[in-house]
């Protein structure tokens, strides 16, 4: 930038002698940079404000075709969701609540007598939706395996995908 | 002791040129770094979850605030106009992105309304933590 500008300075010595014209030399000073830094502070803070840095992924939810596939829940694992305040949701399996170790252990288990069975996850309704990404996100981390959105009254399951 | 001459007053200009020099090095950062965020009517902060699937622009983008107001392309849409707009443009993929602290009872009201009027894939919008 600064070899730049000295390069646009006047050299009035290599100029030809006809070139060496007071109005010419007026004009060349009245070129001033205030007005691109002008231009350039505006750029950057529109820039500043309109631009985000967050990253966006999301969870994708498969509905069925008609949305009312009816839970045959022997071929289910049930899992409800109680909004809780701690990090991660509790979870109740068949109305009895479980701490995560001892679930995780019994659902493996069940996914290994049964590996057709899908797990589905059926939230309570007043559970925060940071709660239920959580659980969804957990459960499917630590069974390696797809956990479903099951849907209360009428009860009605989605898919949801883990991506890899 | 002999002091060197002042050096000639330098321009204005030439002051102010390592000012200007970091302001280019910002712009550049921010235009290159940043992504323009699309406008939203309402403040949202969606669920932060540790998934690798990032999102494809270019879908339609649903926002749903935690009190069930329904927004699209900054606009908030009643129930009957979000319907007409998906049975419209044929929506079969929706993003939704929905505050942190949507009860779940909406959100299956929501999942049940898309899924009537014909939208098979839904996903669900989170912020990426590291």
């Amino acid at each position: 930038m600064q070899a730049w500008i000295q390069g646009c300075k006047p050299q009035n010595q290599l100029l030809p002698s006809f070139m060496n014209m007071p109005e010419l030399e007026r004009k060349k000073q009245l070129i001033s940079l205030t007005p691109l830094i002008d231009i350039v502070f505006i750029l950057l803070v529109f820039f500043m404000l309109a631009s985000t840095f967050s990253q966006w992924s999301y969870i994708a939810v498969s509905i069925s075709e008609d949305g009312e596939t009816s839970l045959s829940v022997p071929q289910q694992t049930l899992l409800g969701v109680k909004a809780s305040t701690g990090p991660l949701p509790s979870f109740i399996v068949e109305g009895q609540a479980y701490e995560q170790d001892v679930l995780i252990a019994k659902l493996k288990q069940q996914i290994a007598d049964h590996p057709e069975h899908n797990v589905l996850l059926l939230p309570e309704p007043d559970l925060a939706l940071q709660q239920l990404v959580d659980g969804l996100v957990y459960l499917q981390n630590q069974l390696g395996k797809n956990v479903s959105l099951a849907m209360p009254q009428p009860l009605t399951a989605v898919q949801t995908e883990q991506e890899n | 002791m002999r002091i060197p001459d002042a050096e000639p007053v330098r321009r204005d200009s030439e002051n102010v040129l390592p000012l200007v020099n970091i302001v280019f090095l910002l712009l550049i950062f921010f235009m290159l770094a940043g992504t323009l965020s699309k406008p939203e009517p309402f403040k949202l902060s969606p669920p932060q979850a540790a998934v690798e699937a990032t999102i494809t622009p270019g879908e339609m983008q649903l926002q749903l605030s935690k009190d069930g107001i329904f927004g699209a392309e900054n606009e908030v849409l009643t129930q009957v106009q979000l319907l007409e707009k998906l049975s419209e443009g044929k929506v079969t993929t929706v993003q939704l992105k929905a505050d942190a602290s949507l009860p779940s009872k909406r959100l299956m009201h929501v999942i049940r309304l898309l899924s009537s009027s014909g939208v098979v894939d839904l996903q669900i919008v989170t912020e990426k933590t590291s």
